[in-house]
């Protein structure tokens, strides 16, 4: 077997569909379910939102298993912690990131 | 073995890890999620769809037609429910899954392709290969499918380590096929060829079985068959990959003592699956095995509105476009047609799969 070696079309009727962009199944328009497609925006948004809600969590449980291990009281730090102008910034992009994700089906499937 | 250079994380025994601790959590999530609509929401859905037809007067018996099933079935909300789940699990799995190799998509390119040129194994491809345009299809609506995507193999990886649920984290079901697969009746096995071989977890578990053997694993997808074979060299094993398609695979006659197919033969059209077949047979040597393990097969047995149901629901929205041409085909005649004498193979523990040992006459 060698790499250069000739092949010939498959020449079956079926392989003439065309194929389609990369990613066109996920983000494309999708399916809609429900009767109204505002239900089908809202469960994608609450499956987000938990998605989102359990991968905290779970950093959260990470973290504090890793200072704990080094012996540092993260909850009592976290409490009085105050953010620099440059830090609120930074928090307040990652923001409106996690918001354009959560909403993303309503701007998705408008009708 | 090492796989260190799979992933910037490392890796899960032979599975690589995600890029960030925040894409693992997201995806174990969407693994649990999906467990909770396929498996646990599964069965209420049938019988509440079953109770839909009941109360319009409608006997849900394997008579009734499917858009008849579907009309009463996508009115009942735990149904519409049940699709909405089903399918934004799956969008996702990709949408994460993708997002977290193509975190460093040039790293990853840089080592595929440093892989290519070293052993144990040969890649072999040709850059002109003309990939079918029934085979460019998203299927299971992952990015590019197993063709169009470089990151497909990785993706397609641990993206299926979430379908599997964590039960083929370590190639475990690949492992089974590899030593449920027959052996000719004379106990020669010196060739063996896995097609159809996706990222190449049988093909080395095949040679893990058959150490002497000379290994081939082939597929329609390129992407795929890099990082099989840049995860063989890692591993250690010394298997071939080719891209070619399974009805056309470009070995001599009668080179093979085994050939093995995986989940395989639902993912192409029937016209495919006969000309593979043949392909099969003519790359075996007489009394040479062919092992299938694959989607249940119903041919004219009856099955009941809700399985139907969801058969089309897969097709549809799961980008599984010719699955129903399959399951709905008489597909053990088929292989006899094709010249194999049929028998039922070694059951593996997915309950799902039939198993069927096609042996070409000595």
């Amino acid at each position: 077997m060698s790499s250069d070696q000739a092949r010939k079309e498959p020449g079956m009727d079926m392989m003439t569909t065309p194929s389609p962009a990369i990613g066109e199944e996920i983000n494309g328009p999708g399916r809609a379910y429900f009767d109204n497609v505002v239900t089908d925006n809202i469960v994608d948004a609450l499956i987000e939102l938990a998605a989102e809600v359990w991968t905290t969590r779970d950093r959260l449980m990470v973290l504090e298993s890793v200072l704990a291990e080094r012996g540092i009281d993260a909850a009592s730090l976290v409490e009085a912690h105050v953010p620099t102008p440059e830090q609120a910034a930074a928090r307040k992009a990652m923001r409106e990131a996690f918001v354009a994700q959560v909403f993303a089906s309503f701007s998705r499937r408008t009708q | 073995m090492a796989t260190s250079t799979l992933s910037p994380r490392g890796s899960i025994g032979v599975l690589p890890r995600p890029s960030g601790l925040a894409d693992e959590s997201y995806t174990d999530f969407v693994e649990t999620f999906r467990d909770m609509a396929l498996i646990k929401m599964f069965p209420i859905m049938c019988d509440t769809g079953h109770a839909a037809l009941s109360q319009a007067g409608i006997e849900p018996t394997h008579e009734v037609p499917l858009d008849t099933a579907k009309a009463h079935f996508n009115s009942v909300p735990l149904i519409q429910t049940w699709q909405r789940f089903m399918r934004s699990a799956q969008e996702m799995m990709w949408r994460r899954t993708r997002a977290s190799f193509a975190h460093d998509e040039a790293a990853h390119e840089a080592r595929l392709k440093a892989f290519e040129s070293q052993g144990p194994g040969r890649l072999v491809y040709d850059p002109d290969f003309h990939v079918p345009d029934y085979a460019r299809r998203e299927i299971h609506l992952q990015p590019g499918g197993y063709t169009d995507d470089p990151l497909g193999g990785i993706v397609y990886h641990y993206g299926t380590k979430i379908f599997y649920q964590g039960m083929n984290d370590q190639d475990e079901l690949h492992a089974e096929v590899a030593d449920f697969s027959a052996v000719p009746a004379d106990g020669k096995v010196a060739n063996v060829l896995d097609i159809a071989c996706g990222v190449g977890q049988g093909t080395v578990q095949l040679k893990r079985r058959f150490p002497g053997a000379e290994v081939w694993g082939l597929d329609v997808g390129l992407p795929v068959i890099r990082y099989a074979h840049m995860r063989s060299v890692e591993l250690g094993s010394d298997v071939n990959y080719i891209q070619a398609l399974a009805e056309e695979t470009g070995f001599d006659d009668g080179q093979f003592d085994m050939v093995v197919s995986y989940i395989f033969f639902h993912e192409v059209p029937v016209e495919v699956m006969k000309a593979a077949l043949k392909e099969v047979h003519r790359v075996l040597r007489p009394g040479g095995t062919f092992s299938i393990f694959e989607f249940p097969n119903h041919g004219a047995t009856p099955l009941p509105p809700a399985i139907r149901f969801m058969i089309d629901y897969d097709s549809r929205d799961n980008c599984e476009p010719y699955s129903p041409g399959f399951v709905y085909a008489d597909f053990r005649r088929l292989i006899a047609e094709a010249g194999f004498e049929v028998a039922d193979g070694k059951q593996p523990s997915n309950a799902f799969l039939q198993s069927i040992v096609a042996t070409k006459p000595a």
